[in-house]
């Protein structure tokens, strides 16, 4: 051993010889035992050395490199500053829900793979209610809501795979498949004539079904709707039929039913459709007056004594107003009057699946 | 041989600690001073000079979200920079050998700036080690160029791999070992 380390320690002071400019010949002259074993590896270093001849650097590749370093550094402070001073506080409030969740269940991140009918599939729904209420900008808690209706997709199909009969409410864009029937995702929807009917003139459109899975056989329907997105923000922009609505696209047709004198700066409640992947179409728009600028801090309120959590956010600085999303599911375009009150959520029944032991946790 | 404008590491930990607080002097000034060496580095190992322009500041963009998640983490800004460039010459040749099967002998393209007399020579052989270092191991090719592509002392490049000075000497034993069996092969 130690004489391979010798073996190194040798290479090494001779490399250093090499790079102070000493000829092959004589390094190579002072070790004539191991002269045999060190030219080779000297040439070989000799040639890869010489090829790192000073290289001259491009004064615009440098100054290319650093004007996109420089902007993305700004970039990335920019959205560190944009969400400091709210997000400090929710992320916070959002672990202390989080912790508080999984203490009371005893679970923790075990939940996220749980399926309807499980026992933690409850602490699942819980921590995405919790998810949503905290999150303040608006098009990534619209955006949320869309990756929660595609985890319910997921879980059905999870739950069909497995030949498991459980009830479901998943939400998605209505298509046909490929043998001509009506599915969500990838779940096969099995329909009564009269639903068909319903589900001819939905199709494309985002829609929520309630109904039992059967095993393979698919998911059988006790009711489909169109799916309803409410929410509420500041106006930030109207143009021709297209408003920004705290950075929301929508659309507002001359069917859509509006309450106030819409303006910019004003906040505004909606009952929308999920248009496309970048707009909402405005169903009823409610003018609720200013842009709030009181200084109210971030509180939460508990609605109806079953642990929904709903964030009520009072803006904090110019442009920044009330923001309150209720993941709602109405499944019936409503009075834009009704879409204050907070839900009877859809998921969040935290005290009633707990008994089902037919099939364990994860 | 020592490039004339090497900082000392010193100077490299000040502006690292005002870098992870995003002040943009302290970028400006660390993307300058370094990056001499990792287009260096980089342009070793690959030919086509703008892949080398376009992998260093890949570097750099990258190096902007390590310091942000997890500033703490990075010892030698140096090290991590060029660890980095090692491993993006190594995606970048993966992905090439995978696009592609037509031979390399043809792909000899000059680079701008140098005598061109002087340059062919260099560029052959420059161009051997390169087709030569590719059946070493990340580590030897890592070390070879850290030693040869501007001549960081062993103690330098033993600092930049995060590895004790005993390790670095039988690294970059066995890598000249490999290299000349490659050459030989040739």
């Amino acid at each position: 051993m130690k004489q391979y380390m010798d073996d190194y320690s040798l290479f090494e002071q001779c490399l250093s010889r090499l790079e102070a400019g000493e000829d092959l010949e004589t390094i190579l002259a002072d070790y004539p035992v191991e002269a045999g074993k060190l030219r080779p590896l000297l040439t070989a270093a000799l040639k890869a050395r010489c090829t790192g001849a000073p290289l001259r650097i491009p004064a615009s590749a440098k100054i290319d490199s650093r004007t996109r370093f420089l902007a993305e550094a700004g970039r990335m402070q920019k959205k560190q500053h944009l969400f400091d001073p709210r997000l400090r506080f929710a992320g916070a409030a959002a672990m202390v829900v989080i912790v508080l969740l999984a203490g009371i269940f005893g679970t923790g991140l075990a939940s996220a793979k749980a399926v309807p009918g499980q026992t933690l599939y409850p602490v699942k729904l819980a921590v995405e209610q919790a998810q949503l209420a905290l999150t303040v900008d608006q098009p990534t808690r619209l955006s949320l809501e869309e990756e929660f209706d595609r985890r319910r997709v997921e879980e059905t199909e999870k739950l069909s795979l497995a030949g498991q009969s459980e009830s479901v409410t998943l939400a998605g864009p209505l298509s046909l498949s490929t043998d001509q029937r009506y599915a969500v995702g990838g779940v096969i929807l099995n329909l009564t004539p009269d639903q068909e009917a319903i589900a001819n003139s939905l199709a494309g459109s985002y829609v929520e079904v309630k109904g039992k899975v059967r095993g393979a056989d698919g998911l059988d329907v006790e009711d489909i709707e169109l799916r309803l997105f409410n929410f509420s923000g500041t106006l930030n922009a109207m143009s021709d039929g297209e408003w920004l609505v705290s950075g929301v696209k929508v659309m507002v047709m001359e069917n859509t039913q509006i309450t106030g004198q819409p303006k910019i700066g004003k906040r505004v409640e909606l009952t929308t459709l999920h248009y496309d992947e970048e707009y909402f179409l405005a169903l009823s728009v409610r003018v609720t007056g200013p842009a709030e600028k009181d200084e109210r801090p971030l509180e939460q309120k508990e609605n109806n004594g079953k642990g929904k959590t709903t964030l009520v956010n009072q803006g904090t600085a110019e442009n920044e107003s009330s923001e309150t999303l209720s993941p709602t599911q109405t499944l019936e375009p409503k009075n834009p009057e009704d879409n204050r009150k907070p839900e009877p959520t859809k998921q969040l029944e935290l005290d009633d699946d707990d008994d089902d032991d037919d099939d364990g946790d994860d | 041989m020592n490039s004339p404008e090497l900082p000392t590491e010193k100077d490299l930990d000040g502006l690292l600690e005002d870098a992870r607080h995003f002040d943009p002097q302290a970028l400006a000034a660390l993307h300058d001073q370094l990056y001499p060496h990792v287009y260096r580095y980089v342009c070793y190992r690959v030919e086509d000079s703008q892949v080398c322009e376009d992998i260093s500041a890949e570097v750099f963009l990258r190096f902007l979200v390590v310091l942000k998640k997890k500033g703490q983490n990075v010892q030698s800004a140096r090290g991590w920079l060029l660890g980095t460039a090692n491993h993006l010459v190594m995606d970048f040749y993966r992905k090439k050998y995978r696009r592609r099967d037509e031979n390399l002998d043809h792909h000899t393209n000059l680079p701008d700036n140098h005598n061109p007399e002087q340059e062919a020579e260099t560029s052959f052989t420059l161009e051997e080690v390169r087709e030569a270092m590719h059946n070493l191991t990340s580590d030897q090719q890592h070390v070879i160029t850290l030693r040869f592509s501007q001549e960081f002392s062993l103690e330098e490049t033993a600092r930049m791999m995060g590895k004790s000075i005993n390790a670095v000497k039988v690294l970059q034993y066995r890598a000249l070992a490999a290299l000349r069996r490659q050459l030989d092969g040739r």
